[in-house]
């Protein structure tokens, strides 16, 4: 944190916390018990219900390589506890939804960290009042508890690293697992406190045995599921192994990909599916025939137009999901379009924020640019396969950390004309 | 590292080694038991249930799936039921019934449109109704997809040796309007 005479007191900070969690609760609360059950969106969060409903009756579900052990994991616990009829699956909705709150609490702590009061609290404001996260949080996604564990992730290792201490190393990789439980995505996260150690040259006998540590124990802790996949879809890992549709999907959208349509693609998979359901080593033709159809047609796209691939996957598919409003359905009466435009303005504010700190050269906190190497290397790894606006909701809170810092770069500004007129007058 | 941090390492590598064993050896042991054709969910067979509907009704069964139609009508209610189903188990405490239900849009969040849907479940001593439960059913999705729905009744008095399933649509306005639902996934408990 830098220290600064006209930051927040710690006693205003804890107030105005206090009332804008208070205020997102409400805004959760109001949503959620809009519908008699909780938000359905049909989707995946049918999918982890069914998962979590499974694992309560039989203490036992196979997840088949399509989810990670996390959402029924932390599903199931919640309807063992409160059951999943109609009152407890909306209790279990309104419970879920403050996970959404934790992780407002948790930018504070990160905004504080790698700045000041002021933007720790303008970042848990955000988080608590923003209406595409409030959206997300309401339902039964895996993007609300895997966006709480990667910025806890981020804060406890951050901290780890400009303070050399086990406790913040251990609460680090404990949110670092439970994000990967959720998404493998969250390897990204062990990459970028790598990168920022090698950047402030921290010495090898330092951070290589804590990290051949985390390895052990993530091993340790993910091997059941290894060993589940293993039997039952051949795979010796415990992340999704079925990208579903995306991955096909992905090669329908860019610059110069190869001819032809997704439906004739579908065509030709309903075909395989039909003449004979499972090949002889037990696998489902049906994915089996998509992922072969989806990576002939990337190899095609490399080979016939490298620079359209290239650029597809480096520029436009990154630059398209980050300005993705991550809205899961209308809420709080506000229209989409409001909802786009106020994230676009957000994205503007964060460039701001960013390149106004560096190019005015302003002492900054260590660490403050991790945040934004976490988003380059997430962004681009998230958008290799289509650039849905659901994933881009683990990036929001690292994009409204800097949006607080170019407001409170602007902020300044007011405040310092404001006071030169009045010496002037 | 410090002494007391390497102790600390130490018993956590060896706690997480003993989860990870047992977590290996229970995965191991369900895996064999559902190789050996046990499954974990227990779904109904619905041709097996005896579902009657009203003259208006028009039903479509298989094994796993139940799809039920009906046209406009002024009736006070349509019910598509099952007939009298026995307890296996007679010292069981409650009955848990999951299904998922989908249908022909008629509900965004409080509002209603065209009728109103129930689940119903009946506990039956000698074929008369002991208790019953019933749930609405709001069917949300404009695309027709389904969700689970779940009741628990407890079984109270003694003697109760059956029960029935009941799907129950409501008028609203004095009408029913036409619609249609789908079921899949049954199970009782």
């Amino acid at each position: 944190m830098i220290e600064s005479k006209t930051d927040l007191s710690i006693k205003h900070t804890r107030w105005i916390l206090f009332a804008v969690i208070c205020i997102g609760l409400a805004l959760r609360l109001t949503v959620t018990l809009a519908y008699p059950m909780g938000v359905s969106l049909f989707s995946d969060d049918n999918t982890y219900i069914g998962y979590a409903t499974t694992l309560v009756k039989n203490g036992y579900v196979v997840l088949n390589g399509i989810a990670g052990p996390g959402m029924p994991l932390l599903l199931g616990s919640l309807f063992s506890i409160f059951g999943y009829q109609p009152v407890g699956i909306l209790v279990c909705h309104i419970l879920y939804s403050c996970i959404g709150l934790l992780t407002a609490f948790g930018m504070y702590l990160l905004g504080r960290l790698l700045h000041s009061r002021w933007v720790g609290v303008l970042s848990c404001t955000y988080m608590c009042f923003d209406v595409a996260m409030i959206s997300t949080n309401i339902s039964f996604l895996t993007e609300t508890p895997y966006t709480c564990m990667i910025v806890f992730a981020l804060y406890f290792l951050l901290r780890c690293v400009m303070k050399w201490e086990l406790k913040y190393y251990l609460e680090g990789l404990v949110c670092f697992c439970g994000a990967l439980s959720m998404k493998g995505l969250a390897m990204m996260i062990p990459l970028t406190i790598l990168i920022y150690s090698w950047k402030t040259r921290v010495k090898i006998n330092r951070w290589l045995p804590k990290l051949i540590l985390g390895i052990i124990i993530t091993f340790l802790l993910f091997l059941p599921w290894c060993v589940q996949n293993y039997i039952t879809v051949s795979s010796f890992s415990p992340f999704p192994i079925d990208q579903g549709d995306q991955r096909l999907l992905g090669t329908y959208y860019g610059i110069g990909y190869p001819e032809g349509s997704y439906d004739q693609a579908q065509g030709i998979i309903n075909e395989a599916v039909q003449r004979k359901q499972t090949n002889d080593d037990g696998k489902n033709i049906g994915l089996e025939t998509r992922d072969t159809i989806a990576r002939d047609r990337y190899l095609q796209w490399l080979e016939q137009n490298p620079i359209g691939f290239f650029y597809t996957h480096l520029i436009y598919k990154p630059v398209t999901l980050l300005f993705q409003a991550c809205l899961q359905l209308k809420v709080l009466g506000v229209p989409a379009r409001i909802v786009t435009w106020w994230w676009w303005g957000v994205v503007a504010m964060a460039v701001y924020g960013v390149l106004g700190t560096r190019l005015g050269k302003e002492p900054t906190s260590s660490g403050f640019y991790v945040p934004l190497l976490y988003l380059a290397i997430a962004i681009t790894f998230t958008a290799i396969l289509v650039p849905i606006p659901r994933y881009n909701a683990p990036h929001v809170p690292f994009i409204a950390l800097y949006a607080s810092v170019g407001l409170c770069r602007v902020l300044k500004r007011v405040m310092i004309r404001k006071g030169k007129k009045q010496e002037q007058l | 590292m410090l002494k007391r941090d390497k102790w600390i390492v130490a018993i956590i590598l060896m706690f997480l080694t003993l989860i990870s064993v047992l977590g290996i050896r229970f995965v191991l042991q369900m895996q064999g038991k559902l190789n050996q054709g046990n499954t974990l969910n227990h779904m109904m067979d619905f041709r097996s249930l005896g579902m009657q509907g009203d003259d208006d009704t028009t039903l479509d069964i298989d094994s796993n799936n139940l799809r039920f139609e009906w046209n406009v009508s002024k009736k006070e209610e349509i019910v598509v039921q099952s007939q009298a189903i026995p307890i296996e188990q007679n010292d069981k405490s409650s009955l848990q019934l999951d299904v998922n239900i989908g249908g022909k849009n008629n509900a965004y969040q409080s509002q209603r449109t065209g009728y109103m849907v129930y689940l119903q479940i009946v506990l039956l001593d000698q074929n008369a109704t002991v208790e019953a439960k019933k749930i609405e059913i709001p069917l949300e999705s404009e695309r027709n997809r389904s969700r689970l729905y779940s009741i628990v009744i407890p079984i109270e008095k003694s003697g109760v040796n059956a029960y029935k399933i009941q799907w129950i649509i409501q008028p609203l306005n004095n009408t029913i309007d036409a619609g249609y639902i789908i079921c899949n996934n049954l199970e009782v408990i």
